[in-house]
């Protein structure tokens, strides 16, 4: 080897290892953007843990091969530290995730795929079960760490191995991507800008690598397509948040079928928080649901009378004045939740302090906005406590509060099971409310269990009339089966009913806010219970759901008259189910978590897994690129080794030309060819030497005698015979508009047309 | 035959140069009719010049065939030229009671025949024979013809007046067809000058030995074809025959013909081995006058029928893959 050689070897190592720390610079730069959809810090030090062992494997593996060779060969075992780095990121995340199972703790058996596997499924689950800022779970770590492992390798390939540092920007805008795919909001503009800056010391770094403008040009739309791409993409914000967002089932046609998954929820999210100075915590109600159809209970089509503003809400329907209330307030904070209604204590008299546009229903007192949803509102709400005596209960009748109401209509065909359950349970009763009561009691006496899981996995998971009498067997089922039920048996008892839904009182917090209790509704609160109506008191709450809730005092058939300690969060529910479903076992956040009560928007279910989509549908499109730099990469380094194949640099010059855009016929000679490419690139002179020595190389092994002994090393240009053929293309590739080039790298003709190319040979 | 050495490409480079030099005194700015003249000589084949009268086919023939220091017949056709008057008679020698026999002005190394078309078929045909046979036959006795050989026909159109046109089995012996064309306004201007003072033929000298042409014929047979270029002239030749438009196709002469005459360009371009550039090049003036339009294309009243016979031929050489032959194909 001769001493420039050696000299230009040491430099490009230098080079490489410049290059490989303004990446791990630059990933983990852009790593952070992700703090806006994950909580804690602890996976930037993941991300940039795994980035950095993934750079350093590639360096490395550089740098000893280097060595080993000692020969001045950029194109030779070129994929060797790719190999590795894919080894070592493999072996990392098989001793951080399946240890147990791999061989030796390290080597990953198919055990460990199947790991992996579940991993996966877990992580794609834990994001699309999590509101922004999610927790990381072991899930979504592992997911974390197979993308950004993923990441740092495509990155190293494309500014190290293929030279083109500013290709980094590629894996750096899936990155800053992420987020802005979540939502726009989420974008963090300051961690764009560092980005940027980093992505600019990545080519300061790699400076003497040939910084063609079409690479500086892919880099710059990679950022700006990271931007845009999301935002194109049907994103989910506010507007269309109803349908997934999370808390955002209130908002659906059937707000109960999501109801279940809501409490399924892995992790409990903080929906809203709320504070009283009453010493009785309240159910929040959100909509009433009195149209019950054979399948399912639906609200009433969503009416909006403007003149129903919140600052005069109506009497409550059938409250007369002789029966006994008292006046709450209550301070409502709403987090998180995608619901066109409003939470509220039943019945509200007054509401205050609302942003949007809220009217109520004269018929359920319900809050509904024709324009937002019920995230981000901080209001005071005043709402009466009803505290009917039972005496006064004992007398009421039952009648419609209007004749055309629907709150006893039931279909023909209700399984016969209902009817007569109810007509058992009641018999010895002697008033509605003593019904009423006898219901209540029949499903809260032990007999039923509360099973988050039970009729899902039995598949009567709805509140239709045939998943209730499958319930009434198997007496097992939460909240939407018990409301239902209670409700469709005090239909055939005569008694008005409807099923509301809303929220359970939530847990009480040790911090209290200016003096006033204060309580925080999370996804396992959402609940669902019956209110039957009572002439001269009006709608009234059971709570026929065990374990759930309180029963209110004038329902409390045990102690009559008595109040009854309000029962929060129950600590020991008699269900069998070992799913840490009730709030109990829920991680204890601590309610002024700035992740719980940050002001960013709730955003979308899977947000993280869209992200992921989105990273595909990016590589997909990259495809074509991708495997074009593969065959110039192979063929470039084939003419490294000095194989004496000019034609391999010729079909690489001629196949970029195509690339660009420029015909040349197939069945052009060398020469044509060659007049052809100098025509459209307009090379002068100088330009054309090159070419016209490799084409003249062309000619020589194609037709010579002598084409054994004219390899393309032995030209007249000093350098690699593939640094020759990368100086054509980049003398070529000068003559063309960015425009052109930038289509030829990211959607290379050549691919598609290789089978008219390779048939021309 | 061993390959040639550079420095012989050297010489014959140089020694071609001097050649298409010297013509170009005579012939000003047909530097491609000159170089296919040359190029056919040195390939051994025969060269039929085909254009109106005056405009300097016999010229051509001649200044090329003072440049170089051999023997140089010129005949004259016309309507009532016998067979022995090119082949030669056998004559009765009385004082030696033996037939003797004549040598007709075929014998020598460049032929010129002069408007060969307004000959009859008959005395065309005995010229034509010799061509190709590089012999003559007179009363049962063979006689070899000089080495080299070069016929350099000229012939009118045919649709001039009182001429005889070649039979396609005799045009397919002419290895090139070329025409002259008019001169351009300078080339013709120049030559009212000169030509008025003195002949500039009479001003021509050899330039090249007869030993250094047979040396330079030889170094072009010893040209490589790479088996590529062999097909791809072979696929060229099939294409004409299976061409919807062509009513005859190229024949193997016609392929052999094509290959020769690409040899002797790529020697004269100082290459060792044959290009398809080279065969693309020749194409036309190799196979044009092979090559019979079929009826409807020949229409068009055009004089020569070449202007479609080219079309077609460009046609199908541009559609003619090129084989990048050895090597690797990735």
């Amino acid at each position: 080897m001769r001493a420039p050689e050696r000299r230009r070897d040491r430099l490009d190592h230098r080079r490489a290892w410049r290059v490989s720390v303004a990446l791990l610079f630059c990933l983990s730069i852009s790593a952070a953007a992700l703090h806006t959809v994950l909580q804690g810090f602890g996976w930037w030090f993941q991300i940039t843990g795994i980035v950095f062992a993934v750079l350093a494997a590639a360096g490395i593996t550089r740098a000893l091969g280097a060595r080993s060779q000692g020969t001045r060969s950029p194109g030779r075992r070129a994929w060797l530290p790719t190999l590795v780095a894919s080894a070592v990121l493999v072996t990392l995340i098989t001793v951080f995730f399946a240890s147990r199972s791999a061989f030796l703790f390290v080597i990953p058996t198919f055990e460990s795929f199947a790991v992996f596997g579940d991993l996966a499924q877990a992580g794609s689950l834990a994001i699309a079960n999590q509101a922004v800022p999610a927790d990381v779970t072991l899930g979504i770590s592992f997911l974390l760490a197979v993308g950004a492992g993923s990441l740092a390798i495509l990155a190293d390939l494309l500014a190290v191995t293929w030279r083109r540092p500013a290709l980094a920007a590629i894996p750096i805008a899936v990155l800053l991507g992420i987020p802005t795919f979540v939502g726009i909001q989420l974008a963090d503009v300051f961690v764009f800008v560092l980005s940027a800056v980093a992505w600019l010391v990545l080519l300061r770094a790699g400076e003497p690598f040939p910084q063609t403008s079409r690479a500086v040009g892919i880099g710059a739309v990679s950022v700006v397509v990271a931007l845009l791409v999301p935002l194109a993409l049907p994103t989910v914000d506010e507007s269309t948040a109803s349908g997934d967002a999370f808390g955002g089932y209130l908002a659906s046609v059937n707000p109960v079928l999501s109801l279940g998954d809501e409490l399924r929820r892995e992790l409990p999210r903080t929906i809203l928080t709320y504070s009283t100075l009453s010493d009785q915590p309240t159910y929040l109600r959100l909509v009433s649901l009195q149209n019950f159809l054979a399948e399912t209970w639906e609200p009433d089509p969503p009416t909006i009378d403007r003149d129903n503003t919140p600052a005069a809400v109506g009497p409550p329907p059938g409250l007369e004045a002789d029966i006994p209330v008292e006046n709450e307030t209550t301070w409502v904070d709403v987090n998180n939740l995608g619901s066109p209604w409003l939470p509220v204590p039943y019945p509200a008299t007054d509401v205050s302090g609302l942003r949007g546009n809220w009217f109520w229903d004269a018929d359920d007192l319900t809050f509904t906005s024709p324009d937002r949803v019920a995230r981000g509102e901080e209001y005071r709400v005043s709402s009466l406590l009803v505290q009917p005596t039972p005496a006064q209960l004992d007398v009421a009748n039952s009648t419609l509060p209007n004749p055309d109401d629907n709150y006893l209509d039931l279909p023909a065909d209700l399984p016969g099971i209902i009817r007569s359950t109810a007509q058992r349970v009641t018999s010895s009763a002697t008033s509605n409310y003593g019904r009423a009561v006898a219901l209540q009691e029949y499903f809260r006496d032990g007999t039923f269990d509360y099973s988050e899981t039970a009729p899902a996995d039995f598949g009567y998971d709805s509140n239709g009339m045939k998943a209730i009498a499958q319930f009434l067997e198997a007496k097992s089922g939460y909240c939407i089966h018990f409301s239902s039920a209670m409700a469709i048996m005090a239909r055939t008892l005569g008694i008005p009913s409807r099923v509301a839904v809303g929220f359970l009182p939530g847990e009480k917090q040790a911090e209290t806010v200016e003096g006033r209790t204060s309580y925080r509704v999370t996804t396992q609160d959402v609940h669902a219970w019956p209110e039957l109506y009572f002439d001269g008191i009006g709608w009234t709450r059971f709570e026929p759901t065990p374990g759930r809730g309180f029963v209110p005092t004038y329902a409390d058939e045990a102690t009559p008259g008595v109040p009854v300690p309000p029962v929060t969060t129950p600590t020991a529910t008699p269900t069998p189910t070992p799913e840490p479903t009730n709030s109990a076992t829920a991680a204890p956040i601590d309610p002024n978590d700035p992740a719980a009560n940050s002001s960013t928007a709730a955003v979308s279910l899977g947000w993280l897994w869209t992200g992921l989509s989105l990273l595909g549908v990016i590589l997909l499109l990259l495809l074509p690129a991708f495997i074009r730099g593969i065959q110039r990469a192979l063929r470039l380094r084939r003419l490294a080794r000095g194989f004496p194949a000019a034609q391999t640099g010729w079909k690489e010059v001629l196949q970029s030309m195509h690339d660009l855009g420029v015909d040349i016929s197939p069945t052009a000679t060398p020469r044509e060819a060659a007049a052809a490419i100098a025509d459209s690139a307009r090379l002068g002179e100088t330009d054309r030497v090159g070419l016209d020595s490799l084409r003249a190389l062309v000619e020589r092994q194609s037709f010579s005698r002598r084409r054994a002994e004219s390899g393309l090393a032995h030209g007249a240009v000093p350098g690699g015979a593939d640094d020759r053929v990368s100086d054509i293309l980049d003398r070529v590739r000068r003559a063309f508009g960015w425009r052109r080039r930038i289509v030829a790298a990211l959607a290379p003709r050549s691919i598609w047309s290789r089978l008219s190319l390779s048939r021309a040979d | 035959m061993a390959a040639a050495t550079d420095t012989q490409l050297g010489d014959f480079h140089a020694l071609s140069r001097e050649i298409v030099r010297s013509v170009e005194t005579v012939i000003d700015g047909k530097r491609e009719a000159v170089e296919l003249a040359l190029t056919t000589v040195l390939a051994e084949g025969h060269l039929l010049i085909e254009d109106v009268p005056g405009v300097g086919k016999t010229m051509l023939a001649r200044a090329l065939a003072r440049s170089i220091d051999c023997t140089v017949n010129r005949i004259q056709f016309t309507p009532d030229l016998l067979p022995s008057d090119i082949t030669g008679v056998s004559v009765f020698n009385q004082g030696e009671r033996v037939f003797e026999f004549k040598p007709g002005p075929v014998f020598a190394n460049i032929v010129i025949g002069d408007e060969i078309n307004r000959a009859s078929p008959k005395t065309q045909s005995a010229l034509l024979e010799s061509m190709e046979e590089g012999q003559v036959s007179v009363d049962g006795t063979t006689y070899p013809l000089a080495r080299p050989f070069t016929v350099v026909a000229t012939q009118n159109p045919v649709e001039m007046e009182g001429t005889y046109p070649l039979p396609e089995a005799q045009r397919d012996r002419f290895m090139v067809r070329i025409s002259m064309g008019y001169p351009d306004d300078a080339a013709e201007l120049a030559m009212l000058q000169t030509r008025e003072l003195s002949s500039p033929l009479d001003a021509l000298t050899p330039v090249v030995s007869l030993e250094q042409l047979t040396g330079m014929i030889a170094m072009v047979r010893g040209i490589f074809v790479s088996q590529a270029v062999e097909q791809y002239a072979v696929s060229i030749a099939q294409d004409t025959r299976r061409d919807r438009e062509l009513r005859l196709g190229a024949s193997p002469r016609a392929t052999l013909h094509l290959v020769r005459a690409a040899k002797a360009r790529a020697a004269l371009d100082g290459r060792e081995f044959v290009l398809p550039d080279d065969i693309d090049a020749l194409a036309v003036p190799v196979l044009g006058h092979r090559l019979i339009a079929a009826a409807r294309v020949a229409g068009a009243g055009s004089a020569f029928q070449s202007n479609s016979v080219a079309d077609i031929i460009h046609r199908i050489v541009a559609a003619t893959p090129v084989p990048l032959g050895a090597g690797d194909r990735a």
